[in-house]
């Protein structure tokens, strides 16, 4: 029975009562880290594939240009080019926010299982 | 599957205990911390063969409702357990009145002052019945709270 709630670790009822909103307040936290974490990944699918598109435009955009258009050249640099890159950084930016949530949601998983397991000895009431 | 909660529902009326005992009933044996004191570090985080977050986390939802339910209801039981306080004394005070109404009744010593026994009889019984109310609804609390403290830890709990 090793892997059942049946260890004496998780904390009894009497307890949990007492200590619901403990509960409850990391139940919350982890519900929004996790849902934040889903936005961001979601975020972050939507920035690469836009980036992917303006990365082929930029591609076809110089193919098209006649040989020596320089200004043709600067003007893909300051439209497509320049989107490109903001796309880009908005990849890093979701990237490092959902990395960001994922580390909220490990923290408050590990709250939640601290609120559930009877890891305080002292406590009796 | 054998659960306790059967047998602990049907003796609970067997016992005068306490307000604070109708919890005790409901502690699961399989739930409950080794109270003989010989509590032993747990050898990893927890001691506790907990799911990892990757495997919660589909049923991060299932856990906030479940925590939401055990909230409320151990509040609600806290605000029973505190008119089934009050409900006693009243229960208690309108019982002595009683007794000496029907003391004076039978001493002959009826006044205008003092209610009859039978008006105040009537009002021991309205509280006996709003104690019994508290009581009976403070029991409804613990049991929800029972259920969404097992759907929470059967959430974070491998289950073979």
């Amino acid at each position: 029975m090793r892997t059942n709630v049946s260890s004496n670790a998780v904390i009894s009822l009497p307890h949990a009562m007492a200590h619901s909103d403990d509960i409850l307040t990391a139940a919350q936290k982890l519900a929004a880290a996790v849902h934040k974490a889903r936005k961001k990944r979601l975020e972050e699918e939507q920035a690469r594939e836009l980036a992917e598109r303006l990365r082929h435009e930029v591609r076809e955009a110089l193919k098209a240009l006649p040989e020596g258009d320089y200004s043709g050249h600067l003007h893909i640099e300051k439209t497509i080019q320049r989107e490109l890159v903001k796309a880009n950084n908005d990849v890093d930016r979701a990237i490092d926010g959902a990395n960001r949530e994922a580390e909220k949601s490990e923290q408050a998983y590990a709250d939640l299982l601290d609120a559930l397991l009877n890891n305080h000895a002292s406590q009796s009431d | 599957m054998y659960t306790g909660e059967q047998h602990l529902m049907n003796d609970r009326h067997e016992h005068g205990a306490g307000p604070d005992a109708s919890v005790e009933r409901y502690i699961d044996s399989e739930t409950s911390v080794d109270d003989t004191g010989s509590y032993s570090a747990p050898v990893d985080d927890h001691g506790y063969p907990a799911l990892s977050l990757e495997e919660i986390t589909p049923r991060v939802d299932d856990i906030l409702e479940a925590a939401k339910i055990l909230a409320s209801a151990a509040k609600k039981r806290e605000k029973n357990l505190v008119e089934e306080e009050e409900a006693e004394q009243a229960a208690r005070a309108l019982q002595q009145e009683a007794n000496d109404a029907f003391e004076a009744r039978l001493a002959k010593r009826v006044t205008a002052e003092i209610r009859s026994f039978e008006d105040v009889q009537k009002d021991v019984l309205k509280a006996l019945k709003k104690l019994d109310k508290a009581v009976e609804s403070a029991d409804e609390e613990t049991q929800k709270s029972q259920s969404a403290y097992k759907e929470l830890l059967s959430i974070i709990t491998p289950s073979n």
